[in-house]
């Protein structure tokens, strides 16, 4: 009887937990659809809620259409990837474990840029690129990028840092190893997973980006898929279903990532957040 | 041997000598002076100058002092954009807020099935902003999806313009807001409930407590840092926000949906106007200096009260 009840409860917290995600996915679930439907179907009235025949049309020519903007992402998301793990960890083995003066300031520094909006930051970054030509280049959106990343990643891998056991680090020292073989030898592998969190964010954060690719690159050729997305919107107006398809693609390695590292990312939004 | 080398340099044999230290730290403290601190300043005297693409060019804009603050809000469109910044935050937050917690409330408990339905719900945060507002921007286009619906179900008798009435408009770009905005709220809430002892809750309902009982004097209480820091990060970013409003409207129709945000980039790469752009931003951080420290008020205040 017991038991029964039980079992009653579960399953009635299942049939409404299912259908308030299913409520909250529904727009998820059309973007898809739409992806594969021809303009026509889309239009149809009263909507369709599934599709009456698939085609693979606007995937191929959104594809096809903005292959170029796909690679400009990739090439900004590693490259600010890059660059992030060039310095973060760096950093954030310093404020963990380093007797350092003016830490707390740092930290709080750190903190506030991530709190400050974005186009504050973009209208002098453009300015000074204008002034050195740094505008239009690869490495001129992947720094701006930057922005996101460095300081949001050091912020998360410094709470990380904060648990490699000390006698490690002095044990290593003991031993004659050097500072930088210290890092690499003892602190990284005990933060594997701390650093694993940051690559996550340091990859997705400028995949996303969207308002330094508007500011930063205006000529076509280096524009990411974002800003390729959204002149997509502007240019073929019409073409909703490509629009979609468009989108899903960009999507992708997002939600790939997600799906196989989902751990991570919450264990990496909890620490960045808790610190603040 | 290793005594010898210790004495030979006493920064290496010291594990956390501050020179070294310094040295780790050194690449950040370069990159956010560059990339931070100076555009802070940089933006700071931008706002004090009248500067559009021809004085910026020959480097010879001039000191205007307030100048662009007070045209500014005397401006009808920069007051129209600051309500619509309350508004979009107000209405982002109570909503996201609440539904992200019964959602997390609901997947506190055991059912099956409940670790993947909480990885589907995080799934409209993780979407790129571009694709989720230009979706939404189809959905509530004339011929969109919601009207469609609408329609159908005779709700409505002539399609709503969603995006194009100006007195609509914000509300709608709030709405696509919450939707993005849920999943962030659930996860951390989420995490927080997890950490809630089971063993309150049983003591709880020995005593007799009922589910809003149990809330009010358990969850929420042990919760309020959590909480506390769940409602500022959603503050801050939410005040901050472009790129929604930016890809579904631009701003329009007739400058109706602007935020702080859009219009500030508006200003500065539509009409070329730095210096109104930069004032428009710097309006943006003092509000967010004055939320950072107010909540930082109320959690120092709960730290004195235990």
């Amino acid at each position: 009887m017991n038991l029964t009840r039980e079992k009653k409860s579960e399953l009635l917290w299942a049939t409404i937990g299912f259908l308030l995600t299913a409520i909250l996915l529904f727009p998820v679930y059309l973007i898809i659809t739409y992806s594969f439907e021809t303009l026509k179907d889309m239009y149809h009235m009263p909507p369709y809620l599934f599709p009456p025949q698939i085609t693979f049309e606007p995937i191929v020519q959104v594809f096809n259409d903005l292959r170029p903007h796909l690679m400009n992402s990739f090439i900004n998301a590693f490259g600010c990837l890059l660059i992030t793990l060039l310095t973060a960890p760096f950093a954030a083995y310093a404020l963990a474990i380093f007797e350092l003066k003016y830490e707390k300031q740092i930290i709080f520094t750190l903190t506030l840029s991530q709190m400050f909006p974005v186009v504050m930051l973009a209208i002098p970054i453009f300015l000074m690129y204008s002034n050195v030509g740094f505008a239009n280049t690869y490495p001129g959106l992947i720094l701006a990028n930057a922005t996101y990343t460095i300081p949001f990643c050091t912020i998360v891998l410094t709470s990380y840092m904060r648990l490699v056991p000390f006698e490690l680090i002095e044990a290593a020292y003991i031993d004659g190893a050097s500072p930088l073989a210290t890092f690499f030898r003892v602190v990284v592998p005990v933060a594997k997973s701390g650093i694993a969190t940051i690559a996550i964010f340091g990859f997705l954060f400028p995949w996303a980006d969207f308002i330094y690719a508007l500011v930063i690159t205006t000529q076509n050729s280096l524009q990411p898929m974002s800003v390729g997305l959204y002149k997509y919107i502007e240019r073929y107006g019409l073409q909703w279903n490509n629009l979609m398809a468009g989108g899903l693609i960009f999507s992708l390695p997002a939600l790939i990532i997600v799906i196989f590292t989902g751990r991570f990312v919450i264990g990496g939004l909890t620490a960045g957040s808790v610190k603040q | 041997m290793y005594e010898r080398r210790r004495i030979k340099n006493k920064y290496f044999s010291n594990p956390k000598s501050p020179v070294v230290g310094f040295l780790f730290l050194l690449p950040v403290l370069i990159y956010i002076s560059i990339y931070f601190v100076y555009p802070f300043f940089y933006n700071i005297s931008l706002s004090y100058h009248d500067t559009d693409v021809a004085s910026f060019v020959s480097g010879k804009s001039s000191f205007n002092g307030l100048d662009n603050y007070i045209e500014l809000f005397t401006n009808s469109t920069f007051q129209r954009t600051l309500k619509n910044t309350a508004i979009f935050t107000v209405f982002s937050l109570v909503f996201q807020f609440s539904i992200g917690f019964i959602l997390a409330l609901i997947f506190n408990r055991d059912f099956p099935g409940e670790k993947v339905l909480r990885g589907l719900v995080m799934i409209p945060w993780f979407l790129p902003l571009i694709v989720s507002a230009s979706a939404y921007r189809f959905f509530f286009s004339e011929q969109g999806i919601v009207n469609g619906l609408l329609l159908s179900l005779k709700l409505i008798s002539a399609p709503i313009n969603w995006l194009t009435d100006p007195s609509l408009v914000i509300w709608t770009v709030t709405f696509i807001n919450i939707w993005i905005g849920i999943p962030f709220n659930f996860v951390l809430l989420h995490t927080g409930l997890k950490d809630v002892p089971k063993e309150l809750y049983e003591a709880a309902e020995v005593d007799g407590a009922k589910g809003w009982q149990k809330l009010l004097y358990i969850i929420i209480p042990i919760l309020k840092p959590v909480i506390l820091t769940v409602l500022m990060m959603g503050t801050v970013y939410t005040i901050k926000h472009f790129d929604i409003v930016w890809i579904a409207t631009q701003g329009g129709p007739a400058n109706s949906s602007h935020l702080l945000s859009t219009l500030s980039y508006k200003l500065a790469f539509r009409d070329y106007e730095f210096g109104l752009g930069a004032a428009t931003a710097n309006v943006m951080v003092v509000i967010i200096l004055f939320l950072v420290l107010g909540f930082g008020l109320l959690s120092n205040e709960r730290r004195v009260n235990r």
